[in-house]
């Protein structure tokens, strides 16, 4: 009868094996694992504040070395090189640990803005990665939690531009009908050094009133761990989305994972595409209409364009406002005025109602605490506002505003296939007042706007 | 034989200068002259382009004077004489005496009243000295097209170190822009001092009184160059993608029919005259009405910029505190509102903050609060920086500083901005640092906190603004 248990095991595993293998795409080269570059430090007699465990003063360095660390996963998505990442991989915060027995400090710092790429060598899923290339930042969306990189150098450092790297082409993560199997590509630190592929099922998206960050992300049960961030989540061979987050182990019950629809790299891709010209995979607009997305891109799109001033013909940072164009600039003004205030009311009682004391909020947003109370206690504030600060609250569209940056570049979300007007605002030019027409697609390129010096 | 002279050279001249604007726009719409290293060899190139469209202008109102040519000397001599008074006395004016530049885009009215009644105003006093003093008494000043021969080349010559002055120092415009700011600048200057030096000169063959003549070229000056200037703003500030060359053509437009008119008027005075070859005795003397109306014009000029430079008045009778700002401090930005609308403590309260956009980059703010009798006495800086809400500790000094009649503290302080855009702008993410005066003002029962902060390579930049601002505070009862 022992020969009973072993066969059960196989059947078992051979099974789930072939249910990830419909989906398992031929080319796993696009899947790369992602790295970093650290400086590891170790100072000796650091001056640390004992009551906020501050560091005052670093200490004497004793020892100083960089590091490669593993940051998590990500997708070739182009021909090009981008690769479709979390910005929660991009972005790694100075990490450091004291050790108040030895009175030691060890820090860690990026040692710069690129990150590496590792890449399965010969196209064998059972190989460890080597590292082959190093990727800079492209766009980075805090928001939905999405980066671009691009792959820009060698191992070596020496700087390519191969246009045919094998990538994986985008799917619609909104056409899955309930228990479709995903299959997850990914280096969760779990899995050691080599690929780890796991199945899983669509549960449908996470939906909740209470979450007060985005939500309508894909629910999934496919086992993930830390590490998978930033990876692929496919469906019938095609990218769905990027494994962002699990439910913590001390929750009761199973664990699922989070995976954030490919449409939420949607403003990175725009990036990508309207500031530096990369050719990025297209996103159909019908994608976006369905009642399963809940971001923003359902109604609203991507406004872009470059100031740039005619004089020296090079690229101004301004301040850009798209407005509907039944209201004066006055009016958009006070508008303005009257939102920021209500936003720090609104935040006070949000963050009263998650729990947080009077004294926090008020240290937090620098008033005392009587002012805090009366903006708990005051009935409803919405007695003193104008009618367009209420419409506005209430979610219609009256304006948006941005800062373009060193390049020029600004990008805002419009509501689709609305007439505007364009203002651009920079202290020794002279002011521009644009109408615009809103088109309907993905993104809009208003292109070069010119301003003329005072 | 002479009108088809006009429409001849005329019709060349500007199409050298639209062929140049054309060249310069192929070559240069991209391109400026940082690409040359050495400042000087810039400057000379600068000066090359100026001069050559300068030349080209002075070419075709020597042209026009085939029938008694003045001499060269004296068409060079006048070229140099409007230079000088560009040079010596425009350039000097504008920006040390009336700072136009600093005042005149604050708000349309005092636009129009600056671009009229300083700009325009003092261009075309220079230029009538130019003329009326130093070639109407000539004895070459002999036929009516003279005038207009001087007053033009005159103005070709201001025209030529006002585009200089300006372009040299903006190193960053293009080719183009350069080409376009020299074209357009020596078209309106020459088409001014030619309507001018008409009107001047016609006094010597119509035998009209001189003075009465004088006023009429002044003001007939001055608003035909304050309506240009006006205009103009108008084209650049419909934002019209290509505002340049619309500017270039209605302006070419413009000078040539003042240049016509004056040309027609003036042939129909040789014609009349053409016998007589003015003998008019010329009065050297100086006339008291011409001197008025020299006066009243600066007079109106500096009253102009001095409530320009001025700024506007801050005043807050609850307080008892008043100031004048800068207008550069008033303009709206998006960004910079919300870190003022709400008091920093509860007794606080803020008066007034703005932020400039352009060089010297700063913000101010004023802050009132109500006095605590035990922070006003003590020498403790920590209990002051308490008090005021400064939580930087480090690189930190504290001074003694007197504003208005009160006496206060001046707290001074440096500290890292990080805040960057992170989702568009990744690639220059360099910290800035910060440099921060704020200067505390203790009364009996209000304390009063100005704050002056800007990056550390704009701080010392701003501070005689800063100064300004301090010196015009007043207070009414202490």
């Amino acid at each position: 009868m022992n020969w009973k248990k072993p066969a059960v095991m196989v059947v078992f595993l051979s099974l789930s094996c072939f249910l990830a293998a419909e989906d398992i795409p031929s080319d796993v080269t696009p899947f790369v694992k992602l790295g970093r570059l650290v400086k590891v430090s170790f100072y000796k007699n650091p001056v640390i504040d004992k009551r906020s465990k501050e560091i005052k003063h670093n200490g004497q360095l004793i020892k100083e070395n960089l590091v490669q660390v593993p940051a998590g996963s990500g997708t070739i998505i182009s021909p090009g090189g981008l690769i479709l990442t979390n910005y929660h991989v991009y972005q790694m915060k100075n990490y450091f640990k004291y050790d108040s027995k030895k009175n030691m400090l060890l820090r860690e710092t990026p040692a710069g803005k690129t990150m590496l790429v590792y890449r399965l060598a010969g196209n064998d899923p059972l190989k460890v990665p080597a590292l082959h290339y190093s990727a800079a930042p492209v766009s980075l969306d805090k928001k939905h939690d999405t980066a671009i990189l691009k792959i820009i150098s060698d191992e070596k450092g020496k700087l390519i531009s191969k246009n045919d790297f094998s990538y994986v082409s985008i799917g619609n993560p909104f056409a899955m009908r309930i228990n479709e199997d995903i299959t997850i590509i990914g280096y969760p630190s779990k899995g050691g050094d080599t690929v780890t592929i796991t199945g899983g099922k669509f549960l449908g998206y996470y939906r909740s009133k209470r979450f007060y960050g985005l939500d309508g992300f894909i629910k999934t049960d496919g086992a993930m761990a830390p590490g998978n961030s930033g990876g692929a989540a496919m469906n019938k061979g095609t990218l769905i989305g990027v494994p962002t987050s699990v439910t913590l182990p001390t929750a009761a019950g199973s664990d699922l994972g989070y995976i954030h629809p490919v449409t939420w790299a949607a403003k990175t891709l725009t990036i990508a595409n309207r500031k530096y010209g990369y050719k990025t995979p297209e996103i159909p607009v019908q994608w976006f209409y369905t009642d399963y997305n809940t971001d923003e891109t359902k109604t609203f799109l991507y406004v872009t364009g470059n100031i740039i001033s005619s004089h020296s013909n090079r690229p101004v940072s301004a301040e850009v406002a798209i407005t509907r164009p039944d209201r004066t600039f006055t009016q958009i003004k006070n508008l303005h005025r009257q939102i920021q205030s209500v936003i720090k009311i609104y935040a006070a009682r949000d963050l009263h109602k998650r729990g947080m004391s009077v004294e926090k909020i008020a240290k937090q947003f620098k008033m005392p605490r009587g002012k805090i109370e009366k903006f708990l206690t005051a009935k409803r504030t919405g007695e003193n506002l104008s009618p367009d600060t209420t419409r506005y609250m209430k979610g219609e569209f009256f304006y948006k505003n941005a800062n373009s940056d060193r390049k020029g570049f600004f990008i805002l979300s419009i509501p689709r296939g609305r007439n505007v007007k364009v203002y651009v605002i920079k202290k020794g030019f002279r002011p521009v007042i644009r109408d615009a027409a809103i088109g309907s697609g993905v993104s809009h390129s208003l292109g070069a706007i010119k301003i003329f010096k005072q | 034989m002479r009108e088809k002279n006009i429409l001849k050279t005329g019709i060349f001249n500007l199409l050298f200068q639209l062929g140049f604007l054309v060249i310069m726009f192929a070559m240069g719409s991209k391109a400026s002259l940082m690409i040359i290293s050495g400042e000087s060899s810039r400057f000379i190139i600068l000066a090359a382009v100026i001069l050559l469209l300068s030349l080209v202008w002075a070419l075709f109102f020597y042209w026009q004077d085939r029938l008694e040519p003045e001499p060269v000397s004296y068409i060079i001599v006048s070229f140099i004489a409007g230079m000088a008074a560009a040079a010596l006395a425009a350039l000097p004016l504008f920006n040390t005496v009336f700072q136009v530049h600093k005042w005149i885009y604050s708000s349309s009215v005092l636009f129009v009243l600056g671009s009229f009644f300083v700009t325009a105003s003092i261009v075309n006093l220079l230029l009538y000295i130019v003329i009326r003093w130093g070639f109407f008494p000539l004895k070459e000043f002999d036929e009516p097209v003279d005038g207009m021969v001087y007053g033009a080349i005159a103005g070709g010559g201001f025209a030529c170190v006002q585009s200089l002055h300006y372009l040299s120092s903006h190193p960053s415009f293009t080719l183009f822009v350069i080409t376009y700011i020299a074209a357009t600048n020596i078209l309106i200057y020459s088409a001014v001092g030619s309507i001018m030096g008409y009107i001047i000169g016609r006094a010597k063959f119509q035998e009209k009184s001189v003075p009465r003549s004088s006023m009429i070229a002044i003001l007939t000056g001055t608003a035909v160059l304050g309506i240009y200037l006006l205009f103009n703003e108008f084209i650049f500030v419909s934002g019209f993608d290509h505002a340049f060359w619309l500017s270039f053509i209605l302006t070419s437009i413009y000078s040539l029919l003042i240049l016509l008119f004056c040309y027609l008027k003036m042939r129909k005075l040789t014609q009349k005259h053409h016998h007589k070859h003015a003998d008019v005795p010329v009065n050297r003397t100086f006339n008291f009405t011409m001197g008025l109306l020299i006066l009243i014009l600066l007079a109106a000029a500096a009253v102009i910029s001095h409530n320009g430079l001025q700024g506007k008045k801050f005043v807050n009778p609850t307080y008892g505190i008043s100031f004048h700002y800068p207008h550069s401090l008033s303009s709206f930005s998006f960004n910079g509102m919300s870190q003022s609308l709400f008091p920093l403590t509860d007794e606080a309260e803020i008066l007034f903050s703005g932020e400039t956009g352009s060089p010297p980059y700063f913000s101010f703010s004023a802050i009132v609060r109500l006095t605590n009798t035990k922070n006003t006495t003590t020498d403790n800086h920590r209990e002051l920086l308490q008090y005021v809400g400064v939580t930087e500790r480090e690189s930190l000094t504290v001074s003694d500083v007197e504003i208005g009649r009160g006496k206060g503290k001046r707290i001074a302080y440096s500290y890292i901005d990080k805040s960057l855009d992170a989702e568009t702008d990744i690639e220059y993410g360099f910290p800035t640092l910060i440099h921060v005066y704020t200067d505390v003002v203790f009364f009996d029962k209000y304390t009063f906190i100005f704050t002056y902060k800007a990056a550390s390579q704009h701080f010392n930049g701003g501070l005689p603004l800063y100064g300004q601002i301090l010196e015009s505070v007043r207070w009414e009862r202490l």
